[in-house]
């Protein structure tokens, strides 16, 4: 079993296989060799920490994909599993959390499934809409706005 | 993709490079442009993702691009690859002028290019080459159309840099050039290239001409040590002993093509096996004229050289010219009776409605199928076009290559499943949902492995397929990523929540959506290029 300490100080006791789903804990573990030590995540708070541990204990008997695999993988959009699917469905900030936790403990399939789910919301949208979606503002002047349209204009469909 | 419930959260600034990372790998150039107008931030994060590849296959596009670029050299260097198709050549002179300015001055600024294919007959010239050589230091991929008649002049600068400058080779990075339609200048070209920088890949696509001579293969071979990809096309002067020197250069051969090489003879084949065993992945080949050699003496002797690839992964064959340019007829000389006799088509009938053309299509052997996919699980890649296959040959190729990933067959029919014709009548043999569930019953051991299947069938064969059929069949093979018949490709989306288009087609039965292949993504069905030789 592994010890986890959050940034909040909570502790989650874990299996090997689990926790070393990601791979900074894994590398983590292999320096540290045989310890009771927790292993401190002092980026990542225990309600994060807890969603992050429910998907590795659902992927733990999942083989590591190889490079190219997970490559083309990453490139579509809709391979996402259903479970995977139901797992993400959360709010706006717990998904922004994930993907950071995912990111921080480097876990790639994690990673992917979020960024995913990200890309699939923006998708199809204008910029009035993505800046709705993530509460972001136009810091762009109308002068700036229609040159760039111009710059742009290439990449228009056609 | 449904979103994730609750309310609006602001994105976190650090998540934008790896949500880009995700989007810009699907993503067209106008969603891209839609991100650059978000905000200040998210420009600064989209921008070398709109600009890292420009692919101009649309003579306008050619113009607006160049016209920004020009003015923007920090755009210019975002581009690491560009690839040129097109070229507006009908504009009157001042604006051809003013074109070709603005190109001129964008390539000098391309200074981090990877990969350059400039491919448009008549676009390059002796007043462009040198900004294609200038500063291209980290070039690796060049493919230039080899007519030089436009640019022969300044040729040399190729191998010898631009004048003024040191003399060395301008491309100290590159590693694979490919030549289109190459005159007898272009050959020096390549063969200065090779002498000065050791290539992993080289094309050299013709039509059916005699520019690649037997001495440009001894001129080559020293130089071709590292050689991992070999891809040869129409060189009508291409012979066996040539193609021998070639592929004896090096030990690395990972990828071999040669096709619509008229005057080769397939008995080098197997004298090619020995040098090939270790290393090749990919062979290409196509089906000679029958003028050249025999069909049957064909397969004996490609037999002879597969049979003694260890490592091959992935097999095409192609009739160039398609089912009548192989033709001949000459299946009387395919396989034996025995093994032919259980594989006439089931159909019936509708065998008898095919045109006379179908029984002049060239057939794939059984024999040789068994010979390939023997001993051989790990293949996985296997297109065979304008080359019919057999219900029987399907059948051996599924059972035999369950690791197969893309499977493209031409066919002239398949018998029905057993299930779908429960009263025994045989009448949902001739509907196409019949030949549906008989070819997903034949491909059921290629299920979870199958990403990509494209099935060729000449028009009014008998063999037919809907677009329901073909959703009906990628709901099935629960692992198919895309799908096609006859000239029509779609992408496979299984059903999660996404929003369907009006040129999607949705199977609710099995929660299947095929999108049609979308040409603005800057892709292409590799299953539809077609080389005539």
């Amino acid at each position: 079993m592994v010890v986890l300490e959050t940034s909040d100080q909570e502790r989650f006791t874990v299996d090997k296989d689990v926790a070393e789903r990601s791979l900074l804990i894994k590398q983590m573990l292999d320096d540290l060799g045989d310890s009771d030590m927790p292993i401190p995540l002092p980026n990542v708070t225990s309600n994060v920490l807890k969603k992050v541990l429910e998907y590795c204990g659902h992927h733990r008997h999942e083989p590591v994909l190889p490079t190219d695999e997970g490559e083309e993988s990453r490139k579509r959009l809709t391979d996402i599993s259903e479970w995977d699917q139901k797992f993400i469905s959360v709010d706006q900030e717990m998904l922004f959390e994930i993907i950071l936790a995912a990111n921080y403990l480097d876990i790639k399939p994690l990673l992917d499934v979020g960024c995913k789910t990200v890309a699939n919301m923006i998708k199809g949208k204008t910029p009035e809409e993505i800046r709705r979606l993530f509460n972001i503002q136009n810091d762009f002047t109308p002068e700036e706005e229609a040159q760039i349209r111009k710059e742009n204009e290439w990449a228009e469909d056609r | 993709m449904s979103s994730p419930a609750g309310k609006a959260a602001s994105l976190p600034l650090e998540l934008l490079p790896l949500i880009l990372d995700t989007l810009s790998s699907w993503s067209s150039v106008s969603t891209l442009a839609t991100f650059c107008l978000v905000s200040r931030s998210w420009r600064s994060w989209t921008l070398p993702h709109l600009w890292r590849r420009i692919w101009l296959r649309d003579s306008h596009r050619v113009r607006l691009v160049f016209s920004v670029l020009r003015n923007h050299p920090e755009l210019c260097r975002l581009v690491k690859v560009l690839e040129l198709r097109v070229y507006p050549l009908g504009l009157r002179a001042e604006e051809l002028e003013d074109l070709e300015d603005s190109v001129a001055c964008s390539l000098r600024e391309m200074s981090e290019l990877r990969e350059l294919c400039w491919t448009r007959t008549g676009s390059l010239n002796d007043r462009l080459l040198p900004d294609i050589v200038r500063n291209k230091g980290k070039l690796r991929h060049l493919e230039l159309m080899g007519s030089t008649r436009d640019w022969s002049a300044t040729a040399p600068m190729l191998w010898q840099g631009v004048p003024g400058g040191d003399g060395s080779f301008p491309f100290p990075q590159l590693s694979s050039l490919s030549i289109i339609l190459p005159d007898a200048l272009a050959m020096r070209c390549i063969v200065e290239i090779a002498s000065r920088r050791p290539l992993s890949s080289l094309l050299l696509l013709c039509q059916h001409s005699s520019v690649f001579l037997p001495v440009h293969a001894q001129l080559l071979a020293p130089h071709l040590d590292r050689l991992e990809r070999l891809v040869l096309v129409g060189c009508k002067r291409l012979d066996g002993p040539s193609l021998r020197t070639l592929v004896g250069a090096t030990e690395r051969l990972k990828v071999l093509a040669i096709e619509g090489c008229a005057a080769l003879h397939p008995d080098i084949f197997p004298k090619l096996a020995p040098t090939l065993r270790h290393s090749l992945t990919t062979l290409t080949l196509t089906l000679p004229r029958p003028a050249l050699c025999a069909h049957t003496t064909f397969y004996q002797h490609l037999a002879g050289l597969v049979d003694g690839l260890d490592e091959l992964k992935e097999f095409t064959l192609y009739a160039p010219g398609g089912l009548k340019g192989a033709g001949g007829g000459e299946n009387d000389d395919f396989d034996d009776v025995d093994e032919t006799a259980g594989d006439q088509p089931v159909d019936g009938g509708n065998a008898s409605l095919a045109p006379s053309s179908a029984s002049l299509a060239p057939k794939l052997p059984l024999s040789f199928i068994r010979s390939l996919t023997t001993s051989r699980p790990g293949l996985t890649l296997l297109r065979i076009h304008g080359i019919v296959a057999s219900t029987e040959s399907l059948r051996l190729i599924a059972q035999a290559c369950t690791w197969l990933r893309e499977l493209v067959v031409q066919l002239e029919s398949v018998a029905p499943a057993p299930s779908s014709q429960p009263d025994g009548s045989g009448s949902s043999s001739s509907s196409t949902a019949g030949r549906e569930s008989g070819l997903s019953a034949l491909l059921a051991p290629l299920t979870s492995s199958l990403r990509t299947l494209h099935i060729l069938a000449r028009a009014g064969a008998p063999f037919d397929l809907d677009e329901g059929d073909v959703a009906r069949l990628a709901g099935r093979m629960r692992a198919l990523r895309q799908v096609g018949f006859r000239n029509r490709v779609w992408e496979v989306q299984r059903d999660l929540g996404v929003a369907i288009d009006d040129d999607e087609v949705s199977s609710s039965a099995n929660g299947v959506t095929l999108k049609r292949w979308d040409a603005s993504e800057g892709r292409w069905p590799e299953v539809l290029l077609v080389v005539k030789a």
